[in-house]
């Protein structure tokens, strides 16, 4: 390794010394020339270790190989390459391509690499743009626009032409700046450092080797245009480029040049970071090519020559421009000639007519300037040519300002094609008004709508047209159109959808799942019982529980669901691409379980349910988005009726049930209408002292066509609609009060009763309604008045019901419990509910002589009575014998056909004058309590007797117990019946007469199972008549008691 | 001014001959032929948004972009993953995205009308089947919990794998996951196995999850396309969008390491990984891109493919492969 030369003196020694040596073949002296982009003793500091590992890799194949290095200036370093003293270069890829164009046989045979100091290895250089870092004018690319900026030079590729074309490609040049230049990188960075430039441009990896070198740290700059590159190692302001390459020159034979590749790809050196470190591959140098075409730097910085034909390809827009520029001139010469020429001829004939349009134009300018219209004048082109002051203040720009700009300019983007349109056509004049309500943007940038008329008017000014438009501000009546059109589709108090925007998604589910095949449910949900709550706790707390239900709803629903309020309680919602009604199932059961947790509000917990009903899309059947709605409205209703709290899937066959149903709703609600009701008076009797008590008014209907109907055959009809239900229960109760009125007048004081629903009474405010209604009836006093609620309706809701019956037996009107004992209420319900009156369910009273049972739960209410204090009443007392039974047990009042049936106004005045107590009743007393005992073992025989008489006729399937042991009425002659004093002649006759029964009834058992038929009849027949004498003996027990 | 008025009032006498009148309306008439002309080149063009996400192979547009090579009156719009692109050209947000051809299919079928402007590429290695360590066969799968994306090409390329394999479903426990989940959560899922892409596959391999095998052992299933909403976009719009896409592509190919650098700033990972990465993803220029499109070509040979392997039927509508833009790209 000889010493390597740098400097111009060496440039010429190395010439002479060159020439003297001749050819170099034998020995293998290679001279690799180096480009000194950096001051040459640091370059030549830099590549001697490259130089020297190369030759030592170079001697694996040519022992006796050396390498030269030669720090050359950029030019003298072309100079050699070209005229073949070099025969390897390491230079900037720009010296490269110029290289190649003197001298195409030079290669590039490998690609520089730098280590970083994050160990990361590079083969690509870029530009950094530096600025000091105190520097807070300089931040982008664009801030360099009249800055002055050190370069080391148009020689130098990273730190001038890259830099230079990040500027390019935003659209700027080197005469945007004012380049200095200096001879080096570190001089350029030295005059940045020195405040000499406000930015330097410099090449990647100097600023890292010079930290390195601790000249300068890297926190004294900023990079303009920084990088993000996790992966480069150096500090980089533009985008990358392949970094110098190693060129063979064609002094090198085929396998000298083998050598030196192998040589050139087997070294890697250490080094600090920014060295080179050894080679890559030849990179692909195109990418400086095509800078150096877009910068025009030689050898590129000639335009192509193009054919005529590309030329004119290339040129086609400009060229028409230009041609139509030059028809439409000599066109618009002629047109002017011929119009000036005109105008000459008819400038006398004019002169009147411009003072009278003067006069024209001072009018209208002083309309114009005046008008509190904003009004404005335009060209054809559309420029503004006048405003007036209220268009100013309309849009806050200025006369001036506008003067000559498009009315476009002032125009929402959005509304500009169509403003475009229009105008178009009133120039046009296919239009001689035009009307359009748009929207501007005013000088603040806020959005202003306004309706436009623009018309087409003379310009006084230019002889030619203009336009003249008015605007009125329509900016508030779009904000409240805005504000109602929320409301329109929006429910103010959930702020859920409502029944509007209903549709509108429905309608697009439904046409979203017949292109994709999918399913979708409609869910009609409907709180239950929430008047109730509103009727409670007022409608402010009705309120808050029907947000907290939206919420609680909608939080169960997947995102692509929909919630809607459609109406007080009801909520409807969709739920869109289902996979299954196993998947509509399961939501719909998170809605009903997310009711479960009371609802909290200021007023207390409140609990409530939800019934929803769901119908399915696609049905077999074609489905309107109303039909939907209206399935689910039906399921609904249904699952209501099944008990509320649950969820129904719409099932057509039931729907065309509950259709009939809503055919009857109409019925019963023409009725009421066309008063086809009617009230009829069941009397109620004391039973022992034949005293008319009253009436319980009974409604019937007078069908026109099938005639007078019992509600039963209509109330659940009626209860099904709650509104048709109040009006009917109305509608009673006045025409009774009417009666009473009636008959009040004439001196017949008779209580009426009349029926009443829960639902009714449990409105709120009842009692006084009650009360008011009432005194439109003066001539009837409360007291007159009794309501009969159903037992098992009142202990539903106990505590509403005891409070309705206390406030109104507060002013005089009693309640009685209708029906009482089907309702097995505890006796705790019955304590509690203060209604003055039992009424004995007929059902009990119907079997009260033969069914041990019924008989036990009569005894049961009367005493329950007795202890409660309260009056007891049977109704639907239909034989002689009922009667006396009750009235032994203590029960005098009483209603029923063996009294009177039902009765018209009419005839129930008849039937007063006439009643008279029957016989079998006059002087009966109730028996003491200890001697019931008697009336249940006659009834626990008769029961007896009934059973084995049916058994034997086959119409029950086993006989009773007929051992005389286990008999009640056995054991009460025995044991019970001495006791209460009975007369013993008459129990000594009874006790065989009995024995004798048992034994009858054995013997027809036996028969029974012998099927003798005779015998069968016989013994029956015998029994009968035992019965009888049994019947009467107890009878005259009973009167001897 | 003498010479004007002489001109004048010859015109005049011309005029009174009736030829002036003649000529006027002859140039006239020319003046708005050659402007008819002229500006019915011009379009009227709306700004538009292409829906794209992370994936090497849609990189050109990133890099387009990047360097201000889309025309100005067009954007990007980058989604986490496929699914966020197709929701929004379904609801009309974006005008085009890039998606792979059994997406492009499956929204022409729910009745979006697009057209395929341009192949972007075909990744015949790009999806790949990962396992955790110990699965070295695809038989040692059976029963392993397996993730993918659902209803992106994870689900195409298991779909093929499944049918291949003979695997049914019950063989495998599928687990639907974003890309960012699996990412993150490999152990917390307590995954097997996994369908994913490039580059998420190797930065998986680095955590020791093994490559099973990958899309280049298909044939081309999977190809990615730029699809745009017919009728949104003007002619120019998309031509100046593939354009620009050329010549990110070219920019790909002569500064390798520049695009390389900015694609690493995106994945953050290294350049020498990222080149391991775009092995199995092919890019075409736009004279390959145009030979995959038209007639016998991968994307119409992939068509019936993809539908028999997905379940449905697709018969595409005409104009939904449209090969006429790059036709017209000089």
């Amino acid at each position: 390794m000889r010493r390597s030369l740098h400097g111009l003196m060496r440039f010429a020694s190395l010439m002479m010394w060159l020439i003297s040596a001749g050819p170099l073949s034998a020995q293998l002296n290679l001279h690799l020339g180096v480009f000194s982009y950096r001051p040459a003793a640091m370059v030549e500091a830099q590549f001697l270790p490259l130089a020297e590992s190369m030759e030592e890799a170079l001697r694996a194949d040519w022992p006796d190989a050396t390498i030269e290095l030669v720090v050359l200036s950029g030019d003298q370093l072309l100079q050699a390459a070209v005229e073949g003293h070099v025969d390897l270069a390491l230079l900037n890829p720009m010296d490269y391509l110029s290289l190649r164009e003197s001298s195409i046989l030079a290669q590039p045979i490998a690609t520089l690499t730098r280590q970083g100091a994050s160990g990361l290895f590079t083969s690509s250089l870029g530009g950094v743009i530096l600025a000091n870092a105190a520097d807070s004018g300089i931040n982008r690319l664009e801030d360099l626009v009249g800055m002055r900026v050190a370069t080391p030079g148009p020689r130098f590729f990273g730190g001038y032409w890259v830099p230079l074309f990040e500027l390019h490609e935003r659209g700027l040049s080197a005469g945007d700046i004012q380049l200095e230049q200096y001879a080096t990188h570190d001089d350029a960075l030295d005059a940045l450092l020195a405040g000499q430039v406000d930015a330097a441009f410099i090449r990647t990896g100097v600023i890292e080797q010079r930290q390195s070198a601790q000249v300068r740290q890297l926190g004294d700059f900023k990079v303009i245009n920084h990088q993000d590159f996790p992966y480069y190692p150096f500090e980089l302001s533009s985008r990358l480029f392949p970094e110098w390459p190693l060129v063979a020159m064609s002094t090198l034979d085929e396998n000298q040049l083998r050598a030196v590749v192998r040589a050139a790809h087997s070294i890697k050196l250490g080094g600090e970071s920014g060295a080179y470190t050894g080679f890559s591959l030849a990179s692909d140098y195109r990418s400086v090519e095509n800078l150096m075409r877009a910068l025009q730097v030689a050898p590129f910085d000639f335009s192509l020559e193009v054919s005529n034909q590309q030329a004119l390809r290339q040129l086609r827009g400009p060229l028409l421009l230009g041609a139509t520029f030059l028809l439409l001139f000599v066109a618009l010469t002629v047109v002017l000639t011929i119009q000036r020429f005109k105008l000459q001829s008819q400038q006398l004939a004019l002169a009147d007519s411009n003072l009278k349009l003067r006069l024209d134009e001072e009018r209208f300018r002083s309309v114009f300037q005046n008008s509190a219209l904003p009004m404005a004048s335009f060209d054809q082109a559309g420029s503004f040519i006048r405003i007036n002051p209220a268009f100013e203040q309309f849009l806050g720009y200025s006369e001036s300002e506008l003067i000559g700009k498009p009315y476009l300019s002032i125009t929402l983007p959005l509304d500009v094609a169509r403003s475009q349109d229009e105008f178009k056509r009133l120039v046009s004049g296919q239009i001689s008004l035009l009307n359009l309500t748009k929207r501007y943007l005013n000088k603040a940038g806020q959005v202003r709508w306004g309706e436009v008329n623009a018309a087409m008017a003379p310009d006084p000014a230019t002889g030619g047209k203009q336009f003249i438009a008015t605007i009125i501000d329509v900016t508030e009546r779009r904000k409240y159109q805005a504000v109602v059109e929320r409301m329109a589709n929006h429910d103010l108090l959930t702020d859920l959808p409502n029944r509007n925007s209903l549709s509108k998604q429905l309608e697009g589910c439904i046409r979203r799942a017949d292109q994709l095949h999918s399913q979708v449910a409609v869910a009609y949900i409907d709180l239950d019982h929430f008047k109730k709550i509103n009727d409670q706790w007022g409608h402010a707390a009705g309120d808050s529980v029907l947000v907290s239900v939206a919420y609680r709803l909608k939080a169960q629903l997947r995102p692509q669901d929909f919630l809607a309020r459609v109406g007080g309680d009801e909520f409807v919602a969709i739920l869109d691409s289902i996979e299954s009604p196993e998947e509509v199932e399961s939501i719909a059961e998170r809605l009903l379980t997310s009711l479960d947790e009371p609802i909290e509000i200021a007023e207390g917990a409140v609990g409530i349910s939800l019934s929803v009903g769901i119908s399915l899309y696609p049905q077999l059947q074609p489905t309107g988005e109303e039909q939907l709605v209206h399935q689910a409205d039906s399921a609904m209703y249904l699952a209501k009726l099944a008990g509320r709290n649950r969820f129904q899937i719409y099932d057509p066959e039931r729907d065309q049930q509950l259709t009939k149903n809503f055919a009857s709703v109409a019925k019963l609600r023409r009725a009421l209408e066309q008063d086809e009701f009617e009230l009829f008076y069941q009397p109620k009797v004391n039973m022992r002292t034949g005293e008319v008590e009253g009436a319980e008014a009974l409604l019937r209907w007078n069908h026109p066509q099938y005639g007078l109907r019992r509600p039963a055959s209509f109330i659940a009809t009626l209860e099904s609609d709650d509104q048709l239900d109040q009006a009917v229960g109305e509608w009673v109760l006045r025409n009774a009060l009417q009666q009473s009125s009636d008959w009040s007048t004439r001196g017949l004081n008779c209580r009426l009763s009349v029926n009443v629903s829960a639902g009714m009474i449990e409105k709120k405010g009842f009692p006084q309604w009650l009360e008011s209604v009432i005194a439109d009836y003066p001539e009837v006093s409360p007291s007159m008045l009794q309501l009969e609620l159903l037992e098992t309706q009142a202990t539903e809701d106990l505590e509403t019901v005891s409070a309705v019956i206390g406030d109104c037996q507060k002013f005089g009107v009693s309640f009685a419990l209708d029906d009482c004992g089907t309702g097995y209420s505890s006796l705790v319900y019955m304590k509690n509910l203060p209604a003055k009156t039992l009424k004995i369910d007929r059902g009990f009273v119907q079997n009260l002589e033969r069914n041990p049972e019924d008989f036990a739960i009569v005894e049961g209410i009367c005493q329950l009575a007795e202890v409660l204090g309260r009056e007891v009443i049977a109704e639907g007392v239909e034989t002689l014998a009922q009667g006396a039974l009750l009235l032994d047990m203590g029960v005098f009042s009483a209603q029923g056909y063996v009294i009177s049936e039902p009765l018209t106004a009419k005839d129930f005045e008849d039937w007063m004058g006439s009643w008279q107590i029957p016989e079998v009743w006059q002087g009966r007393k109730a028996l003491p309590n200890r001697m019931h005992s008697l009336l249940s073992a006659s009834v626990s025989h008769q029961s007896w007797l009934n059973a084995i008489l049916s058994a034997s006729e086959g119409s029950s399937a086993s006989f009773p117990d007929l051992s005389i042991e286990h008999c009640r009425l056995g054991r009460w002659i025995e044991t019970e019946a001495p006791n209460l004093g009975a007369e013993s002649k008459l129990l000594e006759q009874l006790a065989p007469i009995h024995q004798r029964q048992h034994e009858v009834a054995q013997r027809l058992e036996q028969a029974v199972l012998a099927e003798s038929e005779d015998e069968i009849n016989e013994l029956s027949a015998a029994l009968k008549s035992e019965g009888e004498r049994v019947r009467d003996l107890l009878g005259r027990i009973r009167a001897g008691l | 001014m003498k010479n004007s008025f002489a001109f004048l009032n010859r015109s005049a006498r011309l005029a009174g001959d009736g030829r002036i009148g003649l000529i006027v309306i002859l140039m006239l008439l020319t003046l708005v032929l050659v402007w008819a002309f002229y500006f019915a080149s011009f379009e009227a063009r709306r700004p538009a948004r292409i829906g794209v996400h992370s994936w090497l192979g849609y990189e050109t547009l990133f890099i387009a972009q990047e360097l201000g090579w889309l025309p100005s009156d067009v954007s990007l719009r980058v989604g986490a993953s496929a699914i966020d692109s197709l929701g929004a050209l379904q609801e009309g947000q974006i005008q085009a995205a890039a998606v792979t051809l059994d997406e492009a299919m499956r929204l022409s079928r729910q009745g979006i009308d697009i057209e395929i402007v341009t192949v972007l590429d075909l990744s015949s290695g790009g999806d790949v089947l990962v396992a955790s360590e110990g699965i070295e066969s695809i038989e040692d799968l059976r029963g392993a919990r397996l993730a993918y994306e659902q209803g992106a090409v994870g689900e195409l390329f298991l779909r093929l794998l499944m049918r291949t394999f003979h695997f049914e479903l019950d063989d495998l426990e599928l687990v639907a996951v974003s890309p960012t989940q699996l990412e993150q959560g490999w152990d917390q899922l307590q995954l097997d196995a996994a369908v994913t892409y490039e580059p998420l596959a190797s930065q998986l391999e680095m955590r020791g999850v093994t490559r099973l095998l990958d899309s280049s052992d298909f044939d081309p299933l999977i190809v990615d396309v730029l699809v745009v909403r017919r009728g949104e976009m003007s002619d120019s719009q998309i031509l100046d969008i593939l354009r620009a896409i050329y010549r990110a592509h070219d920019h790909f190919i002569h500064s390798t390491d520049d695009a390389l650098h900015r694609i690493s700033a995106r994945e953050r990972m290294p350049p020498s990984l990222l080149k391991k990465a775009y092995q199995g993803v092919i890019m075409p220029d736009q004279e390959l891109a145009l030979r995959y499109l038209s007639g016998q070509g991968e994307v119409q040979r992939a068509m019936p493919l993809i539908s028999d392997l997905l379940g449905f039927s697709f018969e595409p509508p005409k104009g939904f492969v449209a090969t006429h833009y790059l036709e017209r790209l000089p």
